[in-house]
Formats: C-alpha cells, sequence, structure tokens
C-alpha cells in the first residue's frame, strides 16, 4: 500500500510537470506583440527601460525619432522625416525576446496614442522653418536610442 | 472536527462568489441583459449551494467541489461573453452535472468490485463508446451523435464508469480482463477516428495499471504503445489529423482548416499579459461550437495570468484528488480515485497544449470550463468518484477516532 502511495504521488506530479510545461510552452505566446500589457512591455516597465523618453510634458513617442533632415525640407511640416528605431537593441537582446517584433514596439509605450500622435506632431512643427516662430512651446528633440 | 480541517476552500469560495457576481452584474447593467441579472444570482447560487450546502448533506471534499465550482462557473462566463442563451444551457448543465456528481459519488461509497457491478458497468461503457458508430454524426467531429435536436458525446457518459471498471479489475488483480476491456475501448474509439480521445484513455490505463501493479515492463511497453499510436495517427495517416482539426469545414482543404488554429494561437497572444477585460474581448473571432477553444477565451479575456492561475488550480485539484486516493484504505477506491485524477490531468494537459500549438489540436475539451455539455457533466461525474472517496476516508477517520476514544475511555 505504501508503494502505491508513493507511485500515486509519482503520477500526480507527472500530470503537474505535463500542465507546467503546456504553461511553459505557452509563454512564447505572449512574446507576440499584443494590444497591450504582453510580455516585453512589462519588462521594460519592470526594469525602467521604458522610461528613458524625453523630460516629462514633451510626448514623443519613443518608436520614432525625429530626423535633423527635417530643417533641410521647409516643406515637409505635415509630414516629418521620420527614422525608425534601430531593429536591434543589444540591451533588449538581452532579454531573448528581441527576435520577435520591432526593439521597441508602438504598444510598449507608457503614453496613450493619442497623446504620443500629438506630440509626434508638434515636434514635427517645431522643427519646421516657418511654424517654429509662434509656437509657444517646442519640444527638445528626443536624444538618439 | 475533520470536516473543518478538510475544508480549507471558504475562503476560496466567497472570493469567487463574489467575483462571479460582479462579472456578471457589470455586463448585464451594461447591456441591461436580463440573462446577465439571471446568472448574476444564479450562478453564485450554485457556487454556495455546492461548496456550502452539499457538504452538509452528503460527505464531500469542500475544496475539491469549490475548485470545480470555480471552473464551472468560468464556463458559464465565458459563454455569456459569447452568448447568453449559451451561458443559460451551460448553467442547467452545471446543475445537472452537480446532480451527476452526487449520484457518482454514492455510487463510489456503495458499489465493491465484484461481478454484479463490473460486469453490467463494462457493458454500458462499452455501450456509451461504442453508440456514436451506430448514430448520425452531425457534428462532424469524432465522438459525436446526434439525439433529437441536439447533439452529444455518449462515450463521455460512458468515463465515470469505466474508471471504477478498471479499477475494480486491477483491484483484484485481473490485469488480462482489464487489458481486454481497455483494448476494447480503444478499438472503438479509434473506429470513430478518435485519436485524441483514444490516446487519453490509453494514458490513463497505462498509468493506472503502473499505479496498481508497479510494473515498470508494463509502463514501458504502454508508454511505447501510444507513442506508435500518436505517430501512426498524427504523421503516417494524415487524414487522423485532419479529423481533429475544427471546424471540420472542408476535410480535403487543409489550409483552411488549419485556420481555426491560427486564430486561437491569436487569441490567446492578443490578451496579453492582463487580457482584453471583462467583455471587452471579440470573442466572434472564435466559433461559438468549438469548446477547445475555452483556454484560448479565457487567456484573452482575462490575459495569460489568469490562464496561469487556472492551471495552478487544475494542479491544485490533481493533487487533492490524488491525495484523496493516497489516503484511501482500500485498493479500488484510490485506484478509482486515481483513475479519475489521471483522466482530467491528461485531458487539461491536452486541451491546453492544443489551444498553444504545442500539439496538434486534439478536439480534447477544456475540463469544467469547455462549452461541451456531456464532456462538463462526465467531468463533474469523474470529480463525483473522487467525492465518494473521500467521503468514505473521512468516514473512516471518524470511526478510529471513536474506537480509539472507546479504548480510552475503556482503559
Amino acid at each position: 500500500m505504501k508503494q502505491q502511495q508513493f507511485r500515486f504521488r509519482l503520477i500526480t506530479l507527472f500530470l503537474i510537470a505535463l500542465l507546467g510545461a503546456a504553461l511553459l510552452g505557452g509563454l512564447r505566446t505572449i512574446s507576440f506583440t499584443g494590444p497591450s500589457g504582453d510580455l516585453r512591455s512589462a519588462i521594460l516597465r519592470l526594469t525602467g527601460q521604458e522610461t528613458a523618453s524625453p523630460s516629462p510634458g514633451v510626448s514623443v513617442p519613443p518608436a520614432a525619432s525625429v530626423s535633423p533632415d527635417a530643417e533641410a525640407s521647409p516643406g515637409a511640416a505635415g509630414s516629418p522625416a521620420v527614422s525608425p528605431a534601430p531593429s536591434s537593441d543589444p540591451e533588449l537582446s538581452t532579454l531573448g525576446l528581441g527576435e520577435i517584433g520591432p526593439a521597441v514596439s508602438p504598444t510598449s509605450t507608457l503614453l496613450p496614442l493619442s497623446e504620443a500622435l500629438s506630440g509626434y506632431f508638434s515636434a514635427a512643427e517645431s522643427l519646421a522653418p516657418s511654424d517654429s516662430a509662434g509656437t509657444g512651446s517646442s519640444p527638445e528633440p528626443p536624444a538618439a536610442p | 472536527m475533520n470536516r473543518k480541517r478538510h475544508s480549507p476552500g471558504g475562503s476560496l469560495c466567497a472570493a469567487g462568489m463574489l467575483f462571479y457576481f460582479l462579472a456578471f452584474l457589470l455586463p448585464a447593467v451594461r447591456d441591461a441583459s436580463m440573462t446577465g441579472y439571471i446568472l448574476a444570482v444564479a450562478v453564485p447560487c450554485l457556487i454556495f449551494l455546492g461548496s456550502y450546502m452539499l457538504p452538509h448533506l452528503v460527505p464531500v471534499d469542500r475544496l475539491l467541489m469549490t475548485l470545480t465550482n470555480l471552473f464551472c462557473a468560468m464556463g458559464v462566463l465565458l459563454r455569456f461573453s459569447m452568448s447568453p442563451s449559451l451561458a443559460i444551457r451551460q448553467a442547467v448543465c452545471f446543475g445537472i452535472g452537480i446532480l451527476v456528481m452526487v449520484c457518482s459519488a454514492a455510487m463510489m461509497q456503495r458499489v465493491r468490485p465484484g461481478a454484479g457491478f463490473l460486469l453490467p458497468a463494462a457493458a454500458i461503457s462499452l455501450l456509451l463508446t461504442g453508440l456514436p458508430l451506430l448514430g448520425k454524426n452531425s457534428v462532424g467531429l469524432p465522438g459525436w451523435m446526434e439525439l433529437g435536436q441536439s447533439s452529444l458525446q455518449p462515450g463521455e457518459l460512458g468515463k465515470p464508469l469505466l474508471i471504477p471498471v478498471l479499477a475494480g479489475l486491477l483491484s483484484r488483480r485481473r490485469l488480462l480482463p482489464a487489458l481486454g476491456f481497455c483494448a476494447a475501448l480503444l478499438s472503438l474509439l479509434l473506429l470513430q477516428r478518435d485519436l485524441c480521445g483514444a490516446l487519453i484513455l490509453g494514458g490513463t490505463a497505462v498509468l493506472l495499471f503502473w499505479g496498481a501493479t508497479g510494473n515498470w515492463i508494463l509502463l514501458i511497453l504502454g508508454l511505447a504503445a501510444e507513442t506508435a499510436l500518436a505517430g501512426a495517427g498524427g504523421l503516417l495517416l494524415p487524414s487522423f489529423r485532419l479529423s481533429f482539426l475544427v471546424p471540420p469545414v472542408s476535410p480535403a482543404d487543409t489550409e483552411s482548416a488549419a485556420l481555426p488554429l491560427q486564430n486561437c494561437f491569436q487569441l490567446v497572444s492578443s490578451g496579453g499579459l492582463w487580457g482584453a477585460g471583462l467583455g471587452l474581448s471579440s470573442p466572434q473571432e472564435i466559433p461559438s461550437g468549438q469548446s477547445e477553444f475555452s483556454f484560448a477565451l479565457l487567456c484573452h479575456s482575462f490575459g495569460f495570468i489568469a490562464g496561469v492561475c487556472f492551471l495552478m488550480l487544475y494542479a491544485a485539484l490533481l493533487w487533492r484528488g490524488s491525495s484523496a486516493a493516497r489516503t484511501a484504505r482500500r485498493s479500488f477506491p484510490g485506484l478509482g480515485a486515481m483513475g479519475a485524477v489521471i483522466l482530467i490531468g491528461l485531458q487539461t494537459f491536452a486541451a491546453v497544449s492544443s489551444t498553444l500549438q504545442l500539439l496538434p489540436l486534439t478536439g480534447a475539451a477544456l475540463p469544467f470550463i469547455s462549452s461541451n455539455e456531456t464532456s462538463l457533466i462526465a467531468c463533474l461525474g469523474l470529480v463525483g468518484l473522487i467525492h465518494g472517496v473521500s467521503g468514505m476516508n473521512e468516514i473512516a477517520l471518524e470511526e478510529d477516532a471513536s474506537l480509539a476514544m472507546l479504548e480510552r475511555s475503556g482503559a
């Protein structure tokens, strides 16, 4: 009877291990870029890497950086030349998730999308020579990643 | 005294009741849905009846009962996000399942593994398993048959009977009849092209044989046979795999049949860690009748963390059932409870793994949560076997305590 109990215990542990294996296999689903709160965003929030954005009050989407070439093209006020974020970030690749999706996805920002977009266009306007005189606030250009 | 020691599920039950009350009430207020109001009262009432009242009437394990009720209520909630009528149907099946569970527990406590029980039970379970071969299958999935206006899986209803049969034969060391019974069941399932059902049942039989006998050669041979069966069915015979893809839009068209699988995986991943939110998910992404996608819908609505929590609750249920099996005084109830635990565990693994694309889409229903009503009733019947054994253990403990008191008073 004791041996049978031991075997029952082993079988139960085996079943629980199967469920654990399924769980570990399921972790790869959330490495996809979801609409909100994927694993990458959670890790970035926890490690504070996502807060490497410009000064508070200035909302520039972290997924894009404004190119200096924007000043040389005055006609491009509404559509600034934007260079996407580099596709491979050494800090992010250490997380083991860098292979899937862009290095910093638009969904991994703490800002709401509407706020980020408004900051995006206000930054572009400030960089344009024709609009820079009348505007009250001119956000600093973000640091390159 | 013992009952108090074995009932740590009180706070879990209260939290679950509050959660489900609010979970049904809030969408009901938002959509002004009368069904939502009814379910907001009915589902917590079912949980209360099952977890608080039932342990006073029949000897059952309260923690196990609470866990089961929470799973079943989640099934109703997920159906409610798809369609209120589906939720009502699921809640009715939940209630029927509780009755089946009580009957199953009573059967486990009363029957003895003699020929008077084993022969009729084996015949009924074989008949139920083979019944779809005779009936009309309008669903297109293996194991289903049409009955009146609805379809059901009679083989699932045979599960609460076949486990006691197998346990009875093994407890009496009738290995050859047990092997023959398993072979007959597997043949019937394979004739219906139900490879997943055959693998789950075969795995249960192999582990139960090893649990009863401790024979390593039998275990290795059984696992090898399982692997060969899976390989032959899944790889060498592509028609087998196609038969498990859901929905059976066009059996000849592999690409279109694989489409729901992609949706299912994307549904889990799009939920992220915290989910799309209650009532904000998009269950229309998956076909309403596909019970296999319950885990995907759970992860999409409540997030992957909720999925992890539910898997942990499943593990707790398995451990609790196993502890009932381990503390059984006799071999028959112990093997019966363990068989139920193995069957539920393997079915959970198959359902979750196929949802997460670790296995081919098998068609296994997630126990208790799935919208497969026959599976829900059968799983509650299986839990009833564990409750029966747990009740027997409690009675034995109380008898021991009273004997010890008598001895002390005599001394």
